[in-house]
């Protein structure tokens, strides 16, 4: 148990209270497109398992449903909005926005949003403090958010059925998505 | 499918935080061997099999006593003792009686061993291979003593191709008789072999009713404070000592980096072993125990470095300096100490005690893992398989990986194995696959792997949860139907199976 703990702290997230001016509710779809040399899906696949460890990391529930909403925002705006990835950006930016929702119909109306940071070679920072689900709401919030992810997976999975050239990476960004599992670290 | 997905984080997150009662259960076979039926009779081995058993209860050991006991019956023994060393942090066997090297293998000889050539040799008696086995799946540490190098029974009916001492000292007072030894040996990782003495030496009988070696033994289980590491150097010292440089012991294998106090620790806490984290249980180390760490680590004595490295990488330590941990880890990383390589990873991928840098932590994690260190191989798995420290995500090697981390029986790896079969994305695995792996991951006693099992089951698929329950139900953990429902009674037996008490 201990060694899982001190595990926990040594992935070193911080929660930083109110560092940043609130953002909330920001949606990465209105951020300016990349250009087109955007690189191979396997890193923005990357980028959303480390985004669901970072958010796991934290170990606060209170603050999981928007930092989910954050960091998948923050993938897809990585990605580029224009030609055969499109599609899997708008998923993820309509998830994020979603999520980003949900986060704050059921926000604690006492929590301070907060800043979470991780370092190490996989560092991690968000990019805007995270609102607090409110403990009487906990339950309301994680339902609706698991709606978000059923229908995100939906979307990605349709999109692999219809894309020539990127079934594979719609299939798999759904995979991490949809993955039932979390893969553990040497204890 | 998705609804697993978001809510396993989510559920994870709770608990974390609920401990599970610590277990550091320390299991230790005796045997004792000295009416032989077909050879000439010890007459201190009993004596000795049963004060150690008493020495090693008096230090909390659960222990399975064995005297004179034939081939079958030992070898029945040493079933039932395999199975508990399973959710044992510790096991050790200790062994007096006839040993015999037979062409590179070393065996134990059981009361009832009639022998008349090398053949009857392997047919009749236990290789301590057969005994390492019986260890192996313990958890955190295993050690073989054996008290055995007394003599080769069998005289020319036997080939043992040893050379014979240069100044045979092999008085008919002690239990040797001619060729003798037994040969080095070469155990896994975290497995200590100690002999009673070196290669080519006899071990004596002692006069006073114990061996030199029995006698020093009992002696230093019951310091307290004493790390089993520095134990067995003081066991060497005194049999050095008491026959007058004729008999060394001597060591093979490595220990764990888990620091091991086998009477325990005034330090705090009762039993440093059920102390997962090595950063406290290393500190708990008395402080003229670590002038001893750092003379063994200025000879070179990796794992001394190592425990130096965890003191100092405890922040709740006075002695707390990641910059130090990272110099003890990068010495013994240099001198090519997988597990220095894999902590000094960690360091590195976290930034503690040194700039973060993802291509030399990946550097050292593969460093690490081509020497088959099973932490390193599992994490390793795991930044191919999702993509890290500057990698792609690669299924393929990951899956690899994890596989062959899963046959060095890592907990976290069998669990990893087990999730992926069961997702369906390993061919030819199925099911009863994914649920052997999920058993042994059980068995082998990570914390992750039972609370994944326990608070959120529903993640695999119950074609994977039944089979569980039925290998469960074979080994008598569980009596309730096969259906599939993670409820009560298989979550009980889930822990029982863990090792904790129903």
């Amino acid at each position: 148990m201990l060694a899982r703990l001190h595990r926990l702290m040594a992935i070193g997230v911080i929660i930083a209270f109110g560092l940043n001016t609130p953002a909330n509710g920001q949606s990465y779809a209105n951020n300016p497109p990349l250009p087109e040399t955007a690189p191979a899906t396997s890193v923005y696949v990357a980028d959303l398992y480390r985004s669901i460890a970072f958010c796991r990391a934290i170990g606060r529930q209170a603050y999981m449903v928007d930092c989910l909403a954050e960091r998948i925002g923050a993938v897809a705006a990585k990605m580029p909005a224009s030609g055969d990835r499109a599609d899997m950006r708008a998923a993820l930016a309509t998830a994020s926005r979603e999520l980003g929702a949900v986060a704050n119909k059921y926000r604690s109306r006492t929590q301070s949003p907060v800043n979470m940071t991780m370092g190490g070679a996989n560092s991690m920072t968000t990019t805007r403090p995270l609102r607090g689900i409110a403990p009487e709401n906990l339950n309301l919030a994680l339902t609706a958010a698991l709606t978000v992810m059923a229908q995100t997976e939906t979307v990605l999975l349709r999109s692999a059925q219809t894309s020539q050239t990127r079934a594979l990476d719609f299939q798999e960004v759904a995979g991490v998505i949809g993955s039932t599992k979390v893969l553990l670290r040497s204890g | 499918m998705f609804r697993k997905a978001f809510l396993l984080p989510l559920t994870l997150l709770f608990v974390l935080i609920v401990p599970f009662p610590a277990m550091a259960e320390r299991v230790a076979l005796v045997i004792g061997m000295g009416a032989y039926e077909h050879v000439v009779q010890l007459k201190n081995t009993i004596n000795d099999a049963d004060a150690v058993a008493a020495k090693l209860e008096d230090v909390g050991f659960k222990v399975t006593l064995a005297t004179d006991k034939t081939q079958a019956e030992l070898l029945d023994i040493m079933q039932a003792f395999s199975f508990q060393a399973e959710t044992a942090d510790l096991a050790l066997v200790y062994y007096a009686g006839h040993g015999v090297e037979v062409q590179g293998v070393n065996y134990l000889i059981p009361i009832d061993a009639n022998v008349k050539s090398n053949k009857d040799v392997v047919r009749v008696a236990i290789s301590l291979d057969d005994v390492l086995k019986t260890v192996e799946s313990a958890r955190k540490m295993r050690v073989v003593i054996l008290d055995s190098c007394r003599n080769n029974p069998f005289g020319d009916l036997v080939d043992t191709n040893v050379t014979k001492p240069e100044d045979p000292s092999t008085d008919n007072s002690t239990r040797s008789a001619g060729v003798q030894g037994l040969a080095p040996v070469n155990p896994d990782l975290g497995t200590l072999v100690a002999f009673a003495a070196k290669g080519g030496q006899v071990a004596l009988d002692g006069a006073d009713g114990h061996s030199p070696y029995a006698t020093a033994l009992m002696q230093a289980f019951t310091v307290p404070n004493l790390e089993i590491s520095l134990m067995f150097r003081q066991v060497r010292d005194k049999v050095l000592e008491q026959t007058h440089n004729l008999q060394e012991p001597y060591t093979y294998g490595s220990l764990s980096g888990t620091p091991f106090y086998l009477a325990g620790s005034t330090g705090g806490s009762i039993d440093v072993a059920s102390e997962a984290d090595p950063r406290v249980a290393w500190a708990d180390i008395k402080p003229e125990q670590e002038q001893q760490l750092r003379a063994l680590a200025d000879g070179g004595d990796t794992r001394s470095m190592l425990g130096l490295a965890y003191i100092r990488l405890n922040p709740k330590e006075t002695r707390y300096n990641p910059a130090e941990a990272v110099e003890y880890l990068t010495k013994a990383a240099a001198a090519g100490a997988p597990d220095a390589q894999f902590e000094l990873a960690k360091l590195y991928e976290q930034g503690t005690g040194v700039d973060p840098d993802a291509k030399k932590a990946l550097e050292l994690y593969e460093a690490s893992a081509a020497q088959g260190f099973p932490d390193a191989v599992n994490d390793l798995g795991f930044l191919y398989y999702q993509g890290g420290l500057g990698l792609a995500p690669d299924h393929a090697k990951g899956i690899d990986l994890f596989r062959q981390a899963a046959d060095l029986r890592h907990p976290e790896a069998m669990f990893n194995y087990a999730a992926l079969i069961d997702d369906g994305v390993i061919k030819g695995k199925g099911p009863e696959d994914s649920a052997k792996y999920l058993y042994q991951a059980l068995r082998s006693g990570s914390d992750a792997v039972l609370k994944q099992l326990t608070s959120d089951p529903a993640m695999f698929t119950i074609k994977t949860r039944q089979a569980l329950q039925k290998i469960l139900k074979s080994h008598n953990f569980y009596e309730g139907p096969l259906d599939g429902d993670f409820g009560k009674t298989t979550q009980g037996a889930i822990k029982v199976a863990f090792g904790l008490q129903s």
